[in-house]
């Protein structure tokens, strides 16, 4: 019985963390600088859904016009402001303080728009509370697994099946060589952009739906993407979903042995573990150079 | 040449008697102003964060004080000038503190309301000798920090007790269920509770803290509900607050929930997965008439709540005193000491010898349709 409730709580917060660790990874991967911004960002889906709610728009165009909203964002925040920085061939160091910063931007900006307080979105069905094989869950955490699990098989299938998805790949395990090919990168980019828009307005979304809005829970979300693209392996994306996914069961299964307020510290405690025994994370291969070397 | 020589001296003379003149004159006009210069008190409290919504109410009932005494002739003839700075209602508010005491060494401080950010801050004022009356945070042990700390608000000690007579007897309750916010006033709460509560023959059948920026209690509520209390004790932050009631009606049980002052905020009450739920709060008058006359100070559908008529009294409090003592710092703190007031929050304000109020009175309220009842 236990055990049953265990898998649902984990699967809840696993799923979502699987979504944004891999919406994380997509970034680093392709254009090899740590996206700090991208938990805040991805909170950003849910305050664009509460904005439209609170202009009376449906639901459901609602939840269209925030995932729209948000790829334009992304869209915008490459084009207009991260390929200026590449064109002046800024260097890793310089995007990772523009990542900060534009993490802080973000936040500051839910926090001049919707102010401090705690911001609630109104479910426009009755949230049923559902007792099933010993675990009891509400219908909202139902959609939530409902649509993540399937979100990120698509996105794998995406990736591994198609020809956009192998450029991406291309890109991203051999820069050089893909543009030595052909490969338009501009427009691989601007690619990733629209993608981890729309993982990232999935994930803001969900996570409003379950959990509630407010300015600072972006950076938190941040570093669980962080946590769990090391715990798979920050360079292969199928590792960082099987990551969300342990960090979500191992979340829940700490608070199952030891008081809540140990949780964080033993996540730290794991990651810490992860970067020192096991950098590459449980699917991380060793690169060409390391074997030869 | 010493003709040029004697027109150099005589300029340099000239110069030295205007230049003498001149900072006599301007160093009367200087004292002239020092005597008009308005007496500095310091506002602190959350304007911004979880619970922005009593630091807001709290400036408003502040700002109130400060408009009367003025109207009415100030201090001695002297105005009161309020400095406002946001502490967060957390340890981030530190600095907030800092600059008040280190740059703007004002004459008195009011505030804070948690004491999540007065277990740090207030050690500062009280090495500084500046006299702080506190007007929320109520973790025992914050007056004992020293002799320059007052309390308006009943400290935690009370709180706790009450509550687990409360529960013990009115609702006859005997397995109880806590959750607390590990800082100082959760876990101040929260000790008081469980000691008195042991102490009358209940049982703690589940007993965890979380950190104040915990938002998943699932896996908590899992072990919880095997624990099977009759009632859950719930001393968290409104934002905390939120997501536990949110998450413990969604895992299907109906465990009545009683939670402590810090519900009294706009983001509990108006949110309506609170329904339902009960609070412990101290009782603080706060008359119609008196909201009424501190909305005009607040920002527009701002609900005036229990900090208002707190600030209010601690300016109040502090201008009778330096009515008695002047602005020495040394001498507030004794005056503050043996002052009997009649403020808006409660009829009898005085201070023991910890400077902790002496009188404490509680209410318990109930959360119904997004409107609080009084029940006991």
């Amino acid at each position: 019985m236990i055990i049953s409730q265990v898998i649902i709580n984990s699967l809840i917060a696993g799923s979502l963390y699987a979504l944004v660790g891999l919406g994380f990874a997509l970034i680093y991967n392709v254009l090899k600088f740590m996206p700090f911004f991208y938990g805040t960002i991805c909170i950003w889906g849910g305050y664009l859904l509460y904005f439209y709610l609170n202009l009376k728009i449906p639901f459901s165009l609602g939840i269209i016009l925030a995932i729209v909203s948000l790829i334009l964002t992304n869209l915008i925040l490459n084009r207009w402001l991260l390929k200026k920085f590449r064109e002046k061939g800024a260097s890793s160091v310089i995007l990772l303080i523009i990542s900060l910063a534009l993490a802080i931007f973000f936040e500051n900006l839910s926090l001049a728009f919707f102010g401090p307080n705690v911001r609630t979105i109104n479910l426009p069905f009755e949230n049923k509370i559902i007792k099933w094989g010993g675990a009891t869950f509400t219908i909202s955490q139902l959609i939530i697994i409902l649509i993540s699990l399937p979100f990120l098989v698509l996105i794998f299938y995406l990736l591994y099946r198609t020809r956009s998805g192998l450029v991406i790949r291309a890109l991203a395990s051999e820069p050089s060589m893909a543009e030595f090919l052909g490969v338009d990168k501009e427009k691989i980019f601007n690619l990733v952009f629209i993608s981890v828009g729309l993982v990232g307005s999935i994930v803001g979304i969900l996570y409003t739906i379950e959990y509630h809005l407010e300015p600072t829970i972006g950076t938190n979300l941040t570093i669980k993407a962080f946590t769990a693209s090391i715990i798979g392996s920050l360079e292969f994306l199928p590792g960082v979903m099987i990551g969300g996914l342990f960090l979500g069961f191992i979340e829940n299964l700490v608070v199952l042995f030891l008081p809540t307020a140990f949780k964080d510290g033993i996540i730290f405690i794991i990651l810490f573990l992860f970067l020192l025994l096991k950098p590459k994370g449980i699917f991380g291969r060793k690169t060409r150079e390391e074997i030869s070397g | 040449m010493p003709k040029n020589l004697r027109t150099i001296l005589i300029i340099i003379v000239v110069i030295i008697i205007l230049g003498g003149l001149i900072y006599f004159l301007s160093s009367q006009k200087q004292q002239t102003i020092q005597i008009q210069e308005p007496i500095r008190i310091a506002f602190l409290g959350p304007l911004s964060g979880e619970v922005a919504s009593w630091g807001q109410s709290g400036l408003a009932g502040a700002k109130l004080a400060v408009e009367e005494i003025n109207y009415g002739g100030g201090v001695d003839g002297r105005k009161i000038e309020l400095i406002v700075e946001d502490d967060f209602c957390s340890k981030d508010g530190i600095n907030a503190w800092q600059k008040i005491v280190n740059v703007d060494k004002p004459v008195a401080i009011v505030g804070p309301v948690c004491s999540s950010v007065g277990g740090p801050a207030l050690p500062i004022a009280q090495s500084a000798g500046i006299p702080v009356v506190i007007t929320g945070a109520s973790a025992p042990h914050l007056t004992k920090i020293g002799d320059y700390i007052f309390r308006i608000y009943p400290s935690d000690s009370f709180q706790g007790k009450f509550t687990a007579e409360y529960v013990f007897n009115k609702l006859g309750k005997r397995k109880v269920a806590v959750v607390y916010v590990k800082n100082d006033w959760g876990q101040g709460v929260r000790d008081v509770f469980v000691a008195r509560f042991k102490e009358l023959g209940g049982e703690i059948v589940f007993d965890e803290g979380v950190t104040q920026e915990e938002k998943d209690f699932r896996g908590l509520i899992t072990k919880l509900k095997i624990s099977s209390p009759e009632i859950v004790y719930l001393p968290l932050y409104p934002a905390g607050a939120v997501s536990f009631i949110k998450q413990l009606k969604e895992a299907g049980t109906n465990i009545t929930m009683l939670g402590a002052d810090a519900l009294e905020a706009q983001e509990v009450i108006e949110n309506e997965i609170a329904d339902g739920v009960m609070y412990v709060v101290a009782k603080i008058n706060n008359p119609e008439e008196f909201r009424v006359k501190v909305s005009s100070y607040a920002p527009a559908g701002l609900e005036i709540n229990f900090m208002a008529p707190a600030y209010y009294d601690a300016i109040r409090i502090l201008a009778e005193a330096i009515k008695v003592a002047g602005t020495d710092r040394t001498r507030i703190k004794e005056a503050l000491k043996t002052i009997k007031y009649n403020g808006i929050s409660n009829p009898a304000i005085e201070f023991d010898e910890n400077g902790d109020i002496k009188s404490a009175s509680y209410d318990v309220k109930i959360i119904r349709n997004k409107k609080v009842e009084k029940i006991d």
